[in-house]
């Protein structure tokens, strides 16, 4: 969040006064150091070769992670498809708006936000679950 | 619920627009009436069906999963981890952006 800050700082003002353009710059840029972060996490956790033993407390946090890397992936994906759909779910799980927030910054009634914001959201756990079901699938192949 | 099938058409924007709309509807309506809501409008088009199917079935996983909170809540919860560096700092500054980024975001104005 800090990194988000930073990040944030370096646009102009100019740049950020209209509303719209702020929120998608601020979530887009939350989005991106999470993804960060996460990526590189599991690349240090895969460098670390087998020095660490697995346990299953690491398990949440390991799957989490990849949770959150398939995440962006999809939501790629789905800007492809719908453009809006994904601006609405930055806004939402990357940045924290409402509903009615999300409406207002968009200029969407909360409605439209609501079905865009459901459907999006379940496209997505479909696509993590059909991840986590190739992943897990790969692992028991190992 | 069926799973969906490999022989699906290519999901375009068009193809997506159709399947939302139809999901939106579906789930609108209580659990018990979505079997009948998915039978009626998908007809003999199965690749529709689990495509729909599917698409509720996720529906239901995500309501009151992941989804719900958004990720700075998620990655503030306690994890088993939570005491390695990386966890703290991530934590804090989680913390942090709670009260204070995306507050700002929200309540201040943006100065011309």
């Amino acid at each position: 969040v800090h990194e988000a800050y930073l990040r944030l700082a370096k646009y102009s003002p100019h740049a950020l006064r209209d509303r719209k353009q702020f929120f998608a710059m601020a979530s887009g840029i939350m989005r991106q150091v999470l993804v960060d972060h996460a990526r590189e996490r599991q690349a240090r956790k895969r460098d670390a070769g087998i020095k660490v033993e697995l346990t299953p407390e690491m398990a949440p946090t390991r799957s989490r992670e990849l949770d959150l890397l398939v995440l962006d992936e999809a939501l790629g994906h789905l800007e492809k498809l719908d453009p809006r759909q994904s601006r609405i779910v930055q806004l939402r799980f990357f940045a924290g708006l409402s509903i009615e927030e999300t409406s207002e910054v968009l200029g969407m009634s909360p409605r439209t936000v609501t079905r865009d914001w459901l459907t999006a959201r379940a496209w997505l756990q479909r696509q993590m679950l059909h991840e986590r079901k190739a992943s897990s699938a790969r692992v028991g192949n190992v | 619920m069926s799973e969906v099938a490999s022989a699906q058409p290519e999901m375009t924007p068009q193809r997506w627009r159709q399947i939302r709309d139809l999901l939106a509807h579906a789930i609108r309506l209580p659990v018990e009436d979505r079997p009948t809501y998915v039978a009626k409008v998908c007809g003999g088009d199965f690749a529709l069906r689990a495509e729909l199917e599917s698409l509720i079935t996720a529906h239901e996983i995500a309501e009151g999963g992941a989804f719900e909170k958004p990720i700075i809540d998620i990655t503030s919860a306690k994890s088993s981890d939570s005491r390695t560096p990386d966890r703290l700092l991530l934590r804090r500054s989680v913390r942090l952006g709670r009260t204070s980024f995306i507050g700002r975001l929200l309540k201040t104005p943006v100065r011309a």
